[in-house]
Parts: C-alpha cells; structure tokens; sequence
C-alpha cells in the first residue's frame, strides 16, 4: 500500500518538475557547429555508400566461383592444345586408353617388324640374337608396365600439378631409352657369341645349305654388295664364289670381306687359317 | 569506441535484427547508409538539442562540451557504413555520448568535484536582469533558475540518468544500458534525482523568503 503510494506521489513529483523543466530555456549548439557537423556528413556520405557494400560488382561478389571456373578451363585448354600435355598425363583423351601401353606394345611390333624386313639373309645367330633382343625388351617390359599403372593411376589426378606428370614422363622416357640400349648391347652381344659358335661347331650340312642358299642370292644380286652382318656368312659367299670357279668376283669379295671384317685377319679369329687358304689360292692365281 | 548494440541487456531485441518503421530514427539512419544526406540532417535536428544539453549540463565546460559533441556526431558518420538495426538509435547515441564523456572526463576528473560556477554566475546574472520584470514572471524565472542550479549540483551519475529520463523520455531500462549498471541501480538514481531536486528547490524557496 505504501509503496503504491511513493509511487504515485514520485509520478506526481516527476511531472511537475518535467513541466517546469521543459519551460526553461534550452540550450542549442551554435549555427555554425551545426554547420560543420552536416558539412561533415555530407562529405562522409560517399564513403559511407561505398563501405556499406551497395554497389559491390559482380566480379568481387562472385570472385572465387570465376576464379575456378579459369582455371579449370586454363587447364582443359592447354590438354586439347597441347597433345603432348595428353602423353605426359598418360592419357589419350580420344580413345581413352592409356597412351603408354599402347607405345610399348607398338614399340615391340615395331622393333621385330623392322628387324624381319632389313635382314634379307635368315642366319641362325641373327634369329637368335632376335630372340635374345626380344627377351631383352620383355625384361624391359616390366619397367614400362610399371609405368603405365602410375599413369593410369593418375588418370584420377589430371588437374593436379604437371610438374608431377612431367616428372613420370621424363622417367618412363628413361626407361624406353634404357631398354633400347640393353637390347642393343645384348643383341651385340649376342651376335658375337653366336657367331663364334656356330663357326666352331657349324655342321658341315649346314655349311652346304647356306653355300647354296649364297649361291641364290649372289645370283639375285650380281653387283656383289654385301649386305651381310657378319664375317661367317661373307666367307661362305666367298667359299661359293671359289666352288663356282669365279675367281675374279672372288677377289673383288674378299678385298670388301677384309675391309669389312678386318679381324679375319686376326689369327685369333677361327676363321682365319680357312679364309688365309682361300687368300693364298686367290693370289697365287 | 563506438559501442555495438548487442551489448545491450534489457533493450536487447529477440531477434537480431529490427525492422524499422518508416520515419524511424533507424530507418533515418539506414536511408544515410545509403547515401541520403537529408536523412542524416532530419536526425541531426531532431537529437542535436538534447545531446548538447547532455553534455553542456554535465561539463560546465562549454568549449569541451562541443567538441564531444561534435566527436559523437563523427562516431555516428563513421560507424554508419556498419550499422544494423538491432536497438534504438537513441540508445545507441547516447551509449557513444556517453562513452566519450567517461573516456575524456570522468578517468581524469572526477565531475562530481566540479563546482558549477558557471551555472551560478549564469543564474546570477539571469538575476539581475529579471529585476525589471513583471512579479509572477519574476517568481516563475526564479524557480527556473532555481531548478537548473540544483540540476547542476546532483551527483555525476543522478545527473545523467535525470538528464536522459527528462530530456530523452527515457525508461530507466534504456539509461541503465547507457550507463551500463543494474536496473535498479538506475531507478534509485533517477528517484533520488528527482527528489533532491524537490528538496533544493523547496530549500532555495525558504532561503529567498
């Protein structure tokens, strides 16, 4: 009841004093305060629009959707432009396989197709060192199947970094390069020890079927070229040449057999004593 | 430092963000967010009074008065660009008023220490010059200047809270969101204001017969 009424009469002492404060005269600030306070605004209402993010264009509102989007087409449009990106990648985009699976594969076809079509004599050591070529280049094989999953495996990362990609490229270059050479080196290799079987221990049937198989191809070609690799199969055509009595053609081959294959000369060679007697018969007659 | 408007307790909204109504102080505030000048200058007019009084009345120092005022005023422009509607804008104001007034004055001097010389003379001399006025008129401008001299003399904080309950309309909820105290903090500051000025008035009434 008591605190009804200190309330009633503090509503009634408030509007007295708010009647007769507001009778008073009021202070204002000056005319030329107002002045500077709006001069002020005014000029601080561009800034204010501007901060305030009204006039905001539509590249800063949507700078990172555009962002990736550029990117994005940067990246499909240097792997269109460029083919060689594709290889590196690993991808042949046309037909979707990986590309370097395919370049072993043809590299192999490849390789024994050229070999079959230069080599116009089918000499046992030449087949073998093919064969030994080929079992080379299977060795190598592994490496670049070891390869092409990496970069099958990477068809799944083709927006990440090239320099990755560039990298597998260089490597699985490499390993081609090295192949080629260990193929090389053992076909070389190879060839030599063959022929120095097969001169050793060369059935004397054998030598007759190549001395007729020489006879056939000194026929084919008259000119007396040779195209033959190694020194056993020259002196067979030379060992033709003096059966079938042509002693002068016989001169002409064996000065291009010792230009040719100098270490007949060689007393180690286990054709010498053989090609010195046909030597010595040529120049004796 | 520009106070948010969140840190508001009892005028704190429910939701975030208010929605003004058209002529408001706030829809005034966000048409200058916009760039309209003029909206700024019907705010200015409209709040420049009270707000200079509340400093004048609590400073006795009328050329820093000013500038706090003047530095509210920028306070205003600047946080404009970042202003939402999530309280009134008069809260807000005078939260900047008042912020400035603790940071210039009251860390170095104490105002309950001023004495109100100026508002003495000023009386003094608002005196004499009624001495030729009409009787009642001379009564009434007495008890006027009577009722500004015991204004200046309440404490620091009756002060401001009579000063925004009488000036602005304020509820003693708003002035304890200025002032950052406890609600009935505030109300007994604005009750003990009121009658201490009763009772100075009532003094100087005595005094003069």
């Amino acid at each position: 009841m008591s605190q009804q009424q200190d309330d009633a009469e503090f509503t009634a002492l408030q509007t007295e004093i708010k009647q007769a404060y507001h009778q008073q005269s009021m202070e204002q600030p000056s005319a030329e305060l107002d002045e500077a306070i709006l001069a002020k605004a005014r000029a601080a209402r561009h800034v204010v629009a501007k901060q305030s993010g009204v006039t905001k264009s539509l590249w800063q509102r949507n700078a990172w959707l555009f962002s990736t989007a550029a990117s994005v087409i940067l990246v499909a449009g240097l792997f269109i432009l460029n083919p060689s990106l594709q290889q590196q990648v690993g991808i042949n985009l046309e037909q979707g396989l990986p590309e370097q699976q395919m370049d072993a594969q043809q590299f192999d076809v490849e390789n024994v197709m050229s070999k079959s079509s230069s080599e116009t004599i089918r000499n046992a050591a030449v087949e073998q060192s093919i064969v030994v070529e080929g079992m080379s280049m299977r060795t190598a094989s592994p490496k670049l199947e070891q390869a092409s999953p990496a970069s099958v495996s990477d068809e799944a990362l083709i927006d990440n970094t090239l320099t990755g990609k560039m990298q597998m490229q260089e490597a699985s270059q490499q390993a081609l390069v090295e192949s080629q050479k260990q193929a090389k080196a053992a076909k070389q290799a190879t060839a030599a020890e063959a022929a120095q079987l097969k001169a050793a221990a060369l059935p004397i049937r054998q030598q007759e079927k190549e001395f007729k198989l020489m006879k056939q191809q000194l026929e084919s070609n008259p000119k007396g070229h040779i195209e033959l690799d190694t020194a056993e199969v020259a002196f067979a055509r030379l060992q033709a040449l003096m059966a079938d009595n042509k002693i002068k053609q016989a001169e002409g081959y064996m000065i291009t057999m010792e230009q040719r294959f100098p270490e007949l000369l060689s007393p180690v060679h286990p054709l010498y004593e053989q090609y010195q007697k046909i030597k010595a018969q040529l120049t004796s007659q | 430092m520009v106070p948010t408007l969140t840190q508001s307790k009892d005028a704190q909204p429910k939701d975030d963000t208010l929605v003004p109504q058209v002529g408001s102080d706030e829809q005034l505030m966000l048409d200058y967010q916009a760039g309209d000048i003029s909206a700024f200058e019907t705010l200015y007019r409209k709040h420049k009074g009270p707000l200079y009084r509340y400093f004048v009345r609590q400073l006795h120092d009328q050329q820093l008065a000013e500038d706090l005022y003047q530095d509210t005023w920028s306070k205003v422009m600047n946080a404009a660009a970042q202003y939402q509607v999530k309280a009134k804008f008069t809260t807000w104001l005078y939260k900047i008023a008042h912020n400035l007034l603790i940071d210039h004055v009251r860390v170095v001097k104490p105002l309950d220490n001023i004495s109100p010389l100026a508002d003495e003379q000023q009386m003094d001399s608002l005196e004499a010059d009624n001495l030729n006025a009409p009787e009642p008129q001379l009564q009434q401008q007495q008890q006027l200047n009577m009722m500004k001299a015991c204004i200046a003399h309440l404490p620091a904080v009756q002060k401001e809270a009579f000063l925004l309950n009488i000036e602005m309309g304020m509820t003693a909820a708003m002035i304890s969101d200025i002032a950052d105290v406890t609600l009935e903090a505030t109300k007994s500051r604005i009750r003990y204001a009121y009658q201490s000025i009763k009772q100075c008035i009532a003094l100087k009434l005595q005094e003069t017969r």
